[in-house]
């Protein structure tokens, strides 16, 4: 039922189509009184002749938009299905893989591991540590104020 | 919600018969796993299949620097099952283990809307997944999965397929 409601569609969009070239042109499609003002080398078989649609020669008519557009109505949409082998090469090969870091060394100090030439994480943890308490003790937010209390001798005092 | 994976837990409840002398020795084997991770386990399929055929102390590095958010849970799931090997399974060495088996399964999704622009209606998915490891005692092979043939090898295996045709109907050699 959906492939004749498509089909009959396509009929009345091509009939749409040839009554509109034919506004155009100046003169109806069979044109007057069956005698054409140019001479046309293809004479216009209205699509909605019956014979036309008995015959089957319907179909082998094709509108300009067809001649366009080519293959269907519809654009941007795959042509063929996508292979399972593609399907797995694509989302499961080498490109996709998770590869391992080579870059990562042990800290001299504390023998965590971390990112060659970055700072070793846990020494920067107890350095930040270090600072805030220093930085709450002078009362500061930020470690550039520091030098805010210049006027001021500030000495550090580690307690046993 | 999803009850997970019930094989996997009964493996470590696997008795083998008492060893005899001229056996190689058994390596321990650990079965650990943990359900209903929320995350994509096409995700986590990434991560479980980067770890096969690592010792467990370069997993636990790699997985500490790598950005994914599955790889977190996956390095918490790797210490238990050490922490569980050194006590329950009689391994000497927590470093001496590697990761003979890794493997990500689909829990349960659930499905929810979102509202687009323009009333609109959209369905989303929320994903929860499995994650199984299986911890072997041991250094790790060379090769977790069958390297690719040297050329001594394929031609070996070129001969090979060569001398073992046969004549149909041919006399019995």
């Amino acid at each position: 039922m959906a492939a004749h409601m498509l089909h009959r569609l396509r009929v009345v969009f091509l009939e749409f189509e040839q009554r509109l070239f034919g506004f155009i042109r100046g003169y109806p499609p069979h044109g007057i009184g069956g005698v054409f003002p140019i001479a046309d080398t293809q004479p216009n078989t209205f699509p909605t002749d019956q014979q036309c649609i008995r015959d089957g020669s319907i179909d082998k008519q094709t509108s300009l938009l067809e001649r366009l557009v080519g293959d269907g109505f519809f654009w941007a949409v795959p042509k063929n299905r996508r292979t399972v082998e593609r399907r797995m090469t694509r989302r499961m090969g080498y490109q996709k893989l998770i590869n391992s870091r080579h870059d990562l060394v042990t800290c001299l100090h504390c023998g965590h591991y971390h990112q060659a030439k970055t700072i070793c994480g846990n020494c920067y943890a107890k350095v930040q540590a270090e600072t805030k308490v220093i930085m709450d003790a002078m009362q500061i937010e930020k470690w550039e104020d520091r030098v805010k209390h210049s006027d001021k001798d500030v000495t550090v005092l580690y307690e046993r | 919600m999803n009850p997970g994976p019930t094989k996997w837990p009964k493996y470590n409840q696997v008795v083998w018969e008492p060893q005899k002398p001229d056996e190689p020795r058994r390596p321990a084997e650990i079965f650990h796993h943990r359900a209903n991770i929320k995350y994509s386990p096409k995700k986590l399929w990434y991560i479980a299949s980067w770890i096969r055929g690592m010792s467990i102390d370069e997993a636990i590095k790699q997985l500490s620097f790598h950005p994914q958010v599955g790889s977190h849970t996956v390095k918490e799931i790797l210490l238990e099952a050490q922490d569980l090997a050194v006590k329950n399974h009689g391994v000497e060495y927590k470093s001496n283990l590697w990761i003979a088996e890794s493997l990500a399964g689909r829990s349960s999704y659930i499905k929810g809307l979102r509202r687009h622009g323009r009333a609109r209606y959209g369905m989303v998915e929320y994903k929860y997944c499995h994650y199984m490891v299986k911890l072997q005692e041991g250094s790790p092979p060379e090769h977790y999965y069958p390297p690719p043939p040297n050329h001594w090898q394929m031609m070996e295996e070129y001969l090979a397929n060569w001398r073992r045709r046969t004549v149909l109907n041919g006399l019995k050699s």
